[in-house]
């Protein structure tokens, strides 16, 4: 090879590194501890009660109720089962991201629980149903978007008690803000036995770099 | 013990693990090994599933078989080569002797993962079920499937001179060479070290040092406890993790359906089948 030759070769590897280094940059880096204030009745995004089919409110509206009443409401939470989706995201206690090309992990510090969310993954198909489904994801430009499928029908999607089917398939995408400060996560509920449309609600991240998880043991301390 | 799937039923029959049984260690054929196609040492990332080197503890196995219509002990993390006792004080001897005449009695004392609790470290390294590590800047990330059990390892830190007690500690780490150390602190003495009950206090350090050998395919894990209160000297045990690709990580409640109900006295039945 002529130096002349090298040199434009090494440019050229060079111009096609940078491309590389770029594309990489160009993906979001959710990692990091992340906290919320806490919601506990889910709206849609136009602040409105879910669109739940008669059966599903009768249910809903009895919750309520006996929540209200100071009655026994049967949380499954209480019996430190694993939240769901999408109400682990909204457990009033702090999330770390870990993320990496393959698999985005979800820690959350409510009973020390994690969710995978595996890039290009493909669900299986028979798998027996699950507490937190099984959760494949991608990015669409600097979104990721995780889509699960495979519950159970035992989770309330908020701590009001909003039901769900194990036809459940919840959507959600991942978006920072404010140059990183915040994380912002919309899911979409998408559930033909409990619910007579699809519909989506938010909820805003702020950034924790300084804090750190603590461990939290439901089953000795009860205090979920 | 919760038995984790049918997949991890197959696997146990396939690696030839009874999870409460014992039945001749030296017997049993290993499993078959998977190539780790990630040639870079450092990169310990993946799933990993332990290795039966830490059952065969056969000495104090025997021994306990002769004299238990129930043998079954568990795994026994004390040094393996040559066997012996680990250097128990007389508080740890104590502790150690109290597990000892439970078992033999097949009344077993349980230990807080009977009740779903976290299973402290080192105990979690060897319960037998994948483990997931995943690697970040500044972080190693250790995903258990059994009760949901998470380590998070801080790259480069110092360890905390007065760490609050938890199940699972406060864990730094380093590399040294293309050996992950991991050091332990601010352990609960509610945990054991083990299924076989080897005690420890709260002023347990645990100094794991990690690296890929056989080209990746295992991983080995020296481990040394030093705790002043329930060892005269430091000690060591070593177990071996296989690379399982094969078996990603699924979901594991224990706190759904518990079947090891733990009595008022603090004992929990054995399983016989």
């Amino acid at each position: 090879m002529t130096s002349k030759t090298f040199r434009l070769a090494a440019g050229l590897a060079a111009t096609l590194a940078f491309a590389a280094s770029a594309a990489v940059a160009a993906t979001p880096n959710l990692n990091g501890k992340w906290s919320a204030p806490f919601v506990g009745v889910l709206k849609t995004s136009k602040g409105a009660v879910p669109p739940l089919r008669p059966e599903a409110a009768a249910i809903y509206n009895k919750r309520i109720a006996d929540r209200a009443a100071g009655k026994k409401v049967g949380d499954p939470i209480d019996d430190c089962v694993p939240h769901g989706v999408p109400r682990l995201t909204y457990a009033p206690y702090p999330m770390l991201v870990v993320q990496t090309d393959k698999q985005v992990t979800l820690i959350q510090q409510a009973n020390h629980t994690f969710r995978l969310l595996y890039i290009g993954g493909k669900a299986p198909e028979d798998a027996d149903p699950t507490w937190l489904g099984y959760s494949t994801a991608r990015w669409e430009g600097s979104t990721l978007v995780a889509e699960t499928t495979g519950f159970n029908d035992k989770t309330w999607l908020d701590r009001a008690g909003l039901p769900h089917s194990d036809q459940l398939k919840v959507t959600e995408r991942f978006t920072l803000g404010k140059g990183g400060k915040t994380l912002r996560v919309t899911s979409t509920i998408d559930d033909p036995k409990t619910y007579t449309a699809p519909w989506s609600t938010s909820i805003t991240f702020t950034n924790r770099a300084g804090m750190d998880l603590t461990e939290m043991v439901c089953s000795r301390d009860h205090k979920m | 013990m919760r038995i984790r799937s049918k997949t991890t039923l197959g696997l146990m029959a396939a690696l030839g693990l009874a999870a409460f049984t014992l039945s001749g260690a030296g017997a049993q054929t290993p499993a078959p090994r998977i190539v780790n196609t990630s040639k870079d040492p450092k990169d310990i990332s993946g799933v990993w599933f332990i290795t039966q080197e830490i059952r065969m503890n056969t000495d104090l196995q025997i021994r306990t078989r002769e004299n238990s219509k129930n043998p079954s002990i568990g795994q026994v993390m004390w040094p393996q080569n040559p066997h012996r006792e680990p250097p128990f004080s007389a508080w740890g001897r104590e502790r150690w002797d109290k597990h000892l005449k439970a078992m033999i009695a097949s009344a077993p004392i349980a230990d807080p993962a009977t009740s779903c609790i976290p299973h402290g470290v080192p105990r979690i390294v060897i319960a037998p079920y994948p483990v997931q590590i995943v690697q970040t800047p500044g972080l190693v990330t250790m995903l258990y499937e059994v009760n949901h059990n998470i380590r998070l390892v801080h790259l480069n830190q110092p360890l905390p001179k007065n760490p609050k007690i938890t199940m699972m500690g406060y864990s730094v780490g380093h590399w040294e060479g293309d050996t992950l150390v991991v050091e332990t602190v601010g352990l609960d003495d509610s945990a054991i070290l083990d299924e076989a009950g080897t005690p420890h206090s709260t002023k347990l350090k645990v100094t794991e040092r990690i690296r890929k050998i056989d080209g990746g395919s295992l991983l080995e894990e020296t481990m040394t406890f030093e705790d002043p209160i329930a060892y005269t000297a430091p000690w060591s045990s070593r177990s071996v993790l296989a690379w399982r690709p094969d078996i990603p990580l699924t979901e594991y409640v224990c706190e759904e359906n518990n079947r090891n109900p733990v009595a008022a006295d603090g004992s929990t039945a054995v399983p016989t089948k």
